[in-house]
C-alpha cells in the first residue's frame, strides 16, 4: 500500500516540482493550495506525511500545524521555507514537527527527507536496543521520533547516545540545541549549536538556530518569539 | 618592465605617474575616448580606446609584448575576462585584478588571476587597524611612504643563500623583520640561516630599497 | 537499501530569464526536470509558461550569496544565459571550476573570447558562429545540412 503524501502549498511550480519528484517513488500525492484548504483536508483523511510551507497568504504553515495538533492530529510534517526566513525552530519543535527543506530544494534532497521521515516512523526502541550495538543512525533517528512525539527525556537521552556514536556529526547538537532552549537552557543551547557549527562550518540550520537566538531577548517571562510575521533578513 | 593598466578613474593618473617615474613603460586601455587622449597627452603614452574584453583591442595595446597586466575597471567580471585573455591567450606572466566584493578575491585566484586586492577589504582593514592601535605606529607604506615593507623570495641564483643573517652586508636604514619559511613565519636571529623558497620580509627606508634588492637578489629591478 | 534513483541532469540551474534563459526554462521544465532560474529582475519571469514546474530566485547571479542560495553545490547543470559575455564567463567558472559542477553550459558572443574557456570542459554555445554556419549552409548548399 502506498504511502500517501499531501503538499500544502500556495505556488503552483512548487506543487508541480514535489509533486512530480514524489510520484516518480511511487507515493501517492495530495494537493492544497492554502491553509484552510490543508487543514480540512488532514481532518478528513489520513496521511502518512504532509508537506507544508510555511510562507502562505491567509493561514500561514505554523497557524496551520497548530490547529491539527490542537485537533489531537499527529501526523509527520515537514516544513518548507524560503531563502533568508529563520526558522522558529523551537516553536515548530513543540508542535512536533523538527523536519524542515528550505527552497529551491532539489528532487535529492526531497527524495532523501521523504524517505527518512517515513521510515523513522518504523523504528521501535525494542528492535535498536536489542541489537549487539545500537548504530548512529538508530540513536538519531530514534531521538527525533521521540522529539516528534514529545517524549523529551527520552530525545534528550537518545541525542545524547547519538553524539556519543559518532562525535563528528553537527545534527544532534543542533537538535539538543532547540530541545535545550525549550527547556531555558539557553547558554547550554547556544553552545551546542556552536560546536555544530565548529563541527561543519557550514551547517546551515545551527547558523540559523544561533542567530535567532543570539537576536531574541530572553525574559524571565521565557522567550521572545518576535512577529508572527517577520520576513527576516 | 612594460605595463598595460585597464580602466580605472582618477587612480589611473596617479598609478601612470608613478610607473613612469620608475622607468616603466606604460600602455592605457580606457573605455572613455577623452580619458584616452587626456592621458595620452599628459604623459606622453600610448593609449588605447575600447573594451579590453575584446582580444583584438589588447593586442591593439602591444599585450603580447607586455610583463604585467592591471585590471582596474569597476567591474569585477571584467577584470576576471581581462586578466585571463592576457594569460591564456597571449601568455602574459603577471596579472593583476582589483575586486570590488571580497568574495571575490579567493574566486579569481583560483581561477589563475596572480595577485588579487579587494579595495573594500583594504579599507575595511585599514579602518579597523586605526580603531586598534593606538600606541603602535604602523609603518607600512600606506603611510606616505616613510617606510618600505619588501617581501622578496630567495632563488636558487640568490647571493644570500645559505648564508647566516650576521654575515649578511644589509644596507643600513634596513633590516629583516621576518622570514616566511612554508607558510610559517620565523622571527629570525643572528644565527639564522637563509634558505631556498624562503620569502623575507624587509623594512628599509625608500633610498636604500635599490641596495637592499641588489644585496638580496644580486639584481636591480 | 533502496537506491535512490539519481538521474544525471535533474537539477538545473539557469542563469538569466532573458529570451534564450527563459526559452530554454520552458523547455526543460516540460521535460520534467526540476528547474531554478536566476535573474536580476523579477519582470524577467513573467516569460516562464503557465505550467512552468520549477524555482525562481530574483537576484544577482554575479554574487557567490546567490548561487549558494540556489544550491549551485548540488546542481548537476548550470547554464549560463546573461547578456555579457564577462558576467558569464566568471559565472561559468564559478560553477564548474569551483564547484565542480558535471555540466556547464554558456552563451558566448564574442567568438574571440572563447580561449578562455580552453580545457575546462564547459560547452560554449556561440549564436554569431551557428547562425553563421547557418547563412552559409543556404547559400552555398541549397540549405542542404554539412558537418562542421
Amino acid at each position: 500500500m502506498s504511502k500517501k503524501i499531501l503538499i500544502v502549498d500556495d505556488e503552483k511550480n512548487i506543487r508541480l516540482t514535489l509533486k512530480k519528484c514524489l510520484e516518480d517513488q511511487r507515493y501517492e500525492i495530495f494537493i492544497a493550495t492554502n491553509g484552510e484548504e490543508g487543514i480540512s483536508k488532514i481532518k478528513s483523511e489520513n496521511f502518512d506525511l504532509v508537506m507544508l510551507d510555511i510562507k502562505m497568504p491567509g493561514l500561514n504553515g505554523m497557524q496551520v500545524l497548530k490547529e491539527i495538533r490542537d485537533k489531537g492530529i499527529n501526523v509527520n510534517v515537514i516544513m518548507m521555507t524560503a531563502y533568508g526566513t529563520i526558522e522558529k525552530a523551537v516553536e515548530a519543535m513543540k508542535l512536533g514537527a523538527i523536519d524542515f527543506i528550505s527552497k529551491p530544494f532539489t528532487p535529492e534532497e526531497v527524495r532523501v527527507i521523504v524517505k527518512e521521515v517515513l521510515e523513522r516512523q518504523e523504528i521501535k526502541v525494542e528492535e535498536i536496543e536489542s541489537k549487539d550495538k545500537i548504530t548512529y543512525k538508530d540513536a538519531l533517528q530514534y531521538g527525533k521520533k521521540c522529539l516528534q512525539n514529545r517524549k523529551y527525556s527520552d530525545a534528550e537521552e537518545y541525542l545524547k547516545k547519538a553524539i556519543g556514536l559518532n562525535v563528528d556529526a553537527p545534527e544532534p547538537h543542533n537538535l539538543l540545541g532547540i530541545l535545550l532552549e525549550y527547556k531555558n537552557n539557553i547558554q547550554s543551547a547556544l553552545n551546542h549549536y556552536r560546536v555544530a557549527l565548529s563541527l561543519d562550518a557550514a551547517y546551515k540550520p545551527a547558523q540559523h538556530n544561533l542567530d535567532r537566538a543570539t537576536e531574541y531577548m530572553y525574559t524571565r517571562k521565557g522567550i521572545d518569539f518576535g512577529d508572527d510575521n517577520d520576513d527576516a533578513q | 618592465m612594460k605595463i598595460i593598466i585597464v580602466g580605472g578613474g582618477n587612480n589611473v593618473y596617479f598609478l601612470t605617474k608613478i610607473f613612469i617615474s620608475k622607468g616603466y613603460n606604460v600602455t592605457i586601455i580606457n573605455s572613455d575616448k577623452e580619458e584616452c587622449v587626456k592621458l595620452a597627452r599628459i604623459y606622453n603614452i600610448v593609449t588605447v580606446n575600447g573594451d579590453a574584453t575584446k582580444p583584438y583591442i589588447l593586442e591593439d595595446a602591444g599585450v603580447a609584448y607586455t610583463d604585467l597586466v592591471i585590471a582596474l575597471t569597476s567591474k569585477d567580471q571584467s577584470n576576471l575576462v581581462i586578466c585571463q585573455l592576457a594569460e591564456k591567450i597571449f601568455k602574459v606572466s603577471r596579472t593583476f585584478a582589483v575586486v570590488n566584493d571580497p568574495n571575490n578575491v579567493d574566486i579569481f585566484k583560483e581561477l589563475g588571476v596572480d595577485t588579487v586586492i579587494s579595495t573594500t577589504d583594504i579599507i575595511s582593514s585599514l579602518i579597523e587597524q586605526r580603531i586598534s592601535i593606538e600606541d603602535i605606529i604602523n609603518l607600512i607604506p600606506m603611510e606616505e611612504g616613510k617606510v618600505i615593507n619588501l617581501e622578496v623570495e630567495i632563488l636558487e641564483d640568490s647571493p644570500v643563500i645559505n648564508n647566516k643573517l650576521k654575515d649578511l652586508s644589509m644596507p643600513e636604514d634596513s633590516t629583516i623583520g621576518c622570514i616566511i619559511r612554508n607558510d610559517k613565519p620565523v622571527i629570525p636571529n643572528g644565527d639564522t640561516i637563509i634558505l631556498l623558497n624562503d620569502k623575507l620580509i624587509i623594512l628599509c627606508l625608500p633610498k636604500v630599497q635599490s641596495n637592499v634588492l641588489k644585496s638580496i637578489t644580486g639584481r636591480i629591478e | 537499501m533502496t537506491m535512490l534513483n539519481k538521474k544525471k541532469d535533474e537539477y538545473i540551474i539557469i542563469v538569466g530569464c532573458g529570451r534564450l534563459g527563459g526559452s530554454i526554462a520552458n523547455l526543460l521544465s516540460k521535460e520534467g526536470k526540476s528547474i531554478v532560474v536566476i535573474d536580476k529582475n523579477e519582470s524577467a519571469f513573467t516569460k516562464l509558461s503557465d505550467d512552468f514546474s520549477g524555482f525562481t530566485l530574483e537576484a544577482n547571479a554575479i554574487e557567490l550569496d546567490t548561487l549558494l542560495r540556489a544550491k549551485i553545490d548540488k546542481a548537476d547543470v548550470v547554464v549560463v544565459a546573461t547578456d555579457d559575455d564577462n558576467t558569464n564567463i566568471m559565472i561559468a567558472q564559478i560553477a564548474k571550476i569551483i564547484y565542480k559542477v558535471p555540466r556547464v553550459i554558456t552563451r558566448l558572443y564574442e567568438p574571440a573570447r572563447e580561449e578562455v574557456y580552453k580545457n575546462l570542459n564547459i560547452d560554449t554555445i556561440c549564436p554569431t558562429n551557428l547562425s553563421a554556419l547557418e547563412f552559409k549552409n543556404i547559400i552555398i548548399n541549397n540549405g542542404e545540412k554539412v558537418e562542421k
